[in-house]
This record gives C-alpha cells, sequence and structure tokens, in this order.
C-alpha cells in the first residue's frame, strides 16, 4: 500500500479540466502532418500558406542576418590598404585579359547572329538577366539549396537558371514576395540537360545530394567523353538558356557488366560559396511537344494496314 | 563528477524549492529568440554543430510549463521551421509534436533529476525527433545527409545545463537564490 502513495501518477486526476488527454491530441496533431506532408508532396496547394508564412517570418530572418553583417563590415573597415591596391592591380590585368576575350566573343556573336538569320532562327542570342545576392544557405542538411534576396521590382519566375561568375549554380524553384528560393544542381531532384562543349553530345546531370559529386546519367559506355570535357548548358526542352558553362567532367567509370558510364561532374559555379548571383530570364516558348498517343496510333494503324 | 561552476546564474532548483509562476510574455520571446537564433546564417560545420535552440527552449518550456506550452505549440513551432526550412511541409511538425508529447510524458521524471542527467533525457528525446525527420525525409525520397547532422542533438544536449540555468533565472525567489 506505502509504495502506491510514494509513486507519481501519470496523469493528474479526473477531475481537473484538462481538454483532450496528450495522446489525443498528439494523434490529432499526427494525422494532420501526414495530411500536410502528403498535400505538400504530391498536390501544389500549399504554396499560398507557405508563402504567406514565408512574408510574416522575413524580417526575423534578417534580424538573424545582423551579426553577421556587422562582422563582415567590421572586416571590411580593417581591411588594409594594401590589400586593396593589390587587389585593383589584380582586377585592371584581368580586365585587359577580358576585354580581349570579349572583343573575339563579340565579333562570334555576330557571326553567330547572321548566321542564324540565315538560317531563319528565331532564338535570340542574348538573355536578359537580374542580380541577386545570396541571403543564406539553406538549413535542411537533406537538400541542396539557398535563398536569394529579391527587390519588390524583380521579376523572377520558377525555373529560371541562377548562375555566378563561374557557371550554372541551379534553378529558382520558390519564389517568394521577398526572396527566392534556388535549387543547386548537386539537389538529388535537379537535373540539367548539358552538351559537351568539344563535341555536342548530349546527357542529364543529375544532382545526388550533398554527398557525392552529380553524374551524367544514361551516357552509353563507348560514348566519346573524356576526364576533363566541359559541359554546358543546353537549350533542349526549353528549361534553360543555352552554352552556360555547367561542369568538368570528372572520374569516368567504365564497367563491363553495365551498360552505361559512371560519369562524374564537378560544377564550375561555387555551389557552396557563391555570394552574388545573376537570374537569368527563361528562354522563350517553344513550341509544344507534340501529342504523343496521336502519333502511337497512326504508327498502329500502319502496321495494322 | 561533473559540476557546474558556483554561481547565482548556473544554479537551479531543486525539485522541493518553490520558484514563482514563469511569465506568458517570458516564454513567448525566449521561443521567439531560440527561433531567430535558428536563422543564424551558418553553413558546413558551423552548422552541423549548431544547437538546434528552438527545439531546446521549447523542450524547456514543455517540461517545465506542459499546461501552455504542449503538442499544439510543438506542432505549431515544427511549421515555422519546415517554412523558413523550405522542405516538405510537415516533417518537423510532427517531429516537435512528439517532442512535445514525450517532454509532457515525462515532466515529472526530469525535474527530479541533477541537471547532468536530465541532460542524458534531453539527448534521447531531441535524438528521437531527429531520427523521426530523418525517416521521414528518407521515405519521401531525400538523398542521405551527412552524418554530421547528427552533431546538433549533441551539442544541444551539452547546452542544456546552462540554458535551464539561464531560462529559471527569473522565478527564482531572490531571498533562496543568495
Amino acid at each position: 500500500m506505502l509504495s502506491n502513495v510514494t509513486s507519481l501518477p501519470k496523469e493528474p486526476p479526473r477531475f481537473f479540466k484538462r481538454g483532450p488527454s496528450t495522446l489525443a491530441r498528439l494523434t490529432f496533431f499526427g494525422v494532420a502532418s501526414f495530411a500536410l506532408m502528403f498535400i505538400d508532396a504530391k498536390f501544389q496547394t500549399l504554396e499560398f500558406v507557405r508563402k504567406s508564412i514565408a512574408t510574416v517570418v522575413y524580417p526575423v530572418q534578417q534580424l538573424a542576418l545582423l551579426p553577421g553583417a556587422a562582422i563582415e563590415s567590421t572586416q571590411a573597415f580593417f581591411e588594409t590598404r594594401d590589400a586593396l591596391r593589390t587587389e585593383n592591380e589584380e582586377l585592371r590585368r584581368q580586365l585587359l585579359d577580358n576585354a580581349q576575350m570579349e572583343q573575339a566573343s563579340r565579333a562570334a556573336q555576330l557571326d553567330a547572329q547572321r548566321w542564324r538569320a540565315l538560317a531563319g532562327a528565331t532564338q535570340t542570342l542574348t538573355v536578359k538577366s537580374q542580380t541577386s545576392r545570396v541571403l543564406y544557405l539553406g538549413r535542411d542538411p537533406y537538400s541542396q539549396k539557398f535563398f536569394i534576396d529579391r527587390s519588390v521590382s524583380q521579376s523572377f519566375s520558377p525555373g529560371s537558371a541562377v548562375i555566378d561568375g563561374s557557371g550554372l549554380l541551379g534553378q529558382l524553384t520558390r519564389v517568394h514576395p521577398l526572396i527566392a528560393e534556388v535549387t543547386l544542381i548537386t539537389d538529388k531532384d535537379s537535373v540539367v540537360p548539358i552538351r559537351i562543349e568539344r563535341n555536342g553530345v548530349r546527357a542529364i546531370l543529375r544532382g545526388r545530394g550533398p554527398l557525392s559529386a552529380p553524374e551524367l546519367s544514361f551516357v552509353a559506355a563507348n560514348a566519346d567523353l573524356v576526364e576533363g570535357d566541359v559541359a554546358l548548358s543546353s537549350s533542349i526542352d526549353g528549361m534553360f538558356p543555352a552554352n552556360i558553362r555547367v561542369c568538368r567532367v570528372g572520374k569516368i567509370t567504365r564497367a563491363r557488366e553495365n551498360d552505361f558510364a559512371k560519369i562524374e561532374c564537378l560544377p564550375f559555379a561555387g555551389v557552396t560559396s557563391a555570394e552574388d548571383v545573376l537570374v537569368l530570364d527563361r528562354p522563350a516558348e517553344i513550341p509544344p511537344r507534340p501529342v504523343e498517343e496521336a502519333a502511337a496510333k497512326t504508327a498502329v494503324k500502319r502496321k495494322g494496314s | 563528477m561533473f559540476r557546474l561552476p558556483d554561481s547565482p546564474l548556473m544554479k537551479v532548483a531543486r525539485p522541493e524549492d518553490i520558484l514563482l509562476p514563469p511569465k506568458l510574455w517570458f516564454v513567448l520571446i525566449t521561443l521567439f529568440v531560440a527561433f531567430a537564433a535558428n536563422l543564424l546564417p551558418l553553413s558546413g560545420m558551423a552548422l552541423a554543430l549548431r544547437p538546434d535552440f528552438f527545439a531546446l527552449v521549447l523542450l524547456y518550456w514543455a517540461i517545465h510549463q506542459p499546461r501552455w506550452i504542449g503538442v499544439a505549440a510543438g506542432w505549431f513551432c515544427g511549421l515555422l521551421t519546415d517554412v523558413v526550412e523550405a522542405n516538405l511541409f510537415g516533417q518537423h511538425a510532427l517531429a516537435y509534436a512528439i517532442l512535445a508529447f514525450s517532454a509532457e510524458y515525462f515532466h515529472r521524471r526530469v525535474l527530479r533529476f541533477p541537471l547532468w542527467q536530465q541532460s542524458l533525457h534531453v539527448f534521447g528525446l531531441l535524438l528521437f525527433t531527429q531520427i523521426v525527420v530523418l525517416v521521414l525525409r528518407l521515405m519521401s525520397g531525400a538523398a542521405p545527409p551527412n552524418p554530421m547532422f547528427l552533431l546538433s542533438t549533441v551539442s544541444s544536449t551539452l547546452l542544456w545545463p546552462a540554458l535551464s540555468a539561464f531560462l529559471q533565472w527569473p522565478q527564482r525567489v531572490r531571498s533562496l537564490v543568495d
């Protein structure tokens, strides 16, 4: 009897009014969570809720950026004159180098435009772009994302390519009123159509998460690819503007038991270090894909007759 | 044995001590600050080592004040986390709701232990929370993350004694502290 007195009850006595039991509440909210996860994964109906909460939370996010910004500005203040001067010289030299390159590329662009006009191509060569800066990296260890600043006047649209000074970083996936979410090409869900600069071989670059380098998938084992090849974006399917540097081909493994080569790639862009980025407008709409059903039907008919 | 420095800031009440009731605004402000602290723009190793302040403060109040901060509050906090982390809606909501539930279930028991033994309970609860998220993510087809992300549970656990002492400070009767 005495042991009963010393042991503590788990719940307070029933005559205190406390609403539904904790377990009932957990069940209710658990079911609600699963419903949310299901709806979020299968349909896009929750984007509105997500956007409104994100806008409310935005000031808090800005607040959290303050300490980092303060440290940065102090560092910038103490950066010595010498460092600035050497950087200045360096930049001036680069500018000269680039000027030459630019002249060459402008001539090439004009050439290409002329050929295109001859061929009656409608695609424009240059793509409009908007600058932005990286606010912070995604904190979710399961996905490779970061967030960029968006001023109200900027018209970002989901799907636009995002690049930094050295290559393709990723794609805008969500556009909130004041920030936008970029999914990097290293994310597991990211797919980029590419073209090898040297010989025009087409392939698809798939991200593989934080632990492994992205890979070119479904490339035949005998395809003409060597380590060091440069992959450019391809405008196939109208997702990306063409000819953005994407990655360099790294280790290639050709196993006898496998029809496809395993090709690891190293992105050019600073997927973990980018600061200033450019958001490129989506390329002009391409005519829709012909309806596959109709094509299949005619094929069947032809076989039958 | 592990001992905290002997200052009034680092002392916590024994289970038989009587504390002043906490103020609701203090609870809400600490939760808000913890949420903001989670948003600090860290990356790489610093991010892996960062304690989950939000979960920790939520857990503290769920243990000490389960009538205010319970399953519903945990669920809502998780939802906020899901939005700012831009991932699957509802995964942290579920994880934090479970965290709050287990805190409410264990709160009478946890408080009878000295701080460092409380930390062990906290370690278990936070680890379980992270595993819930891991399972949900892998089920939804995410790539396995860098195992370093588990370090945040360890750092959160180490923070628990100092955090409890700090959060309890305004509740202690002055004459008892001295």
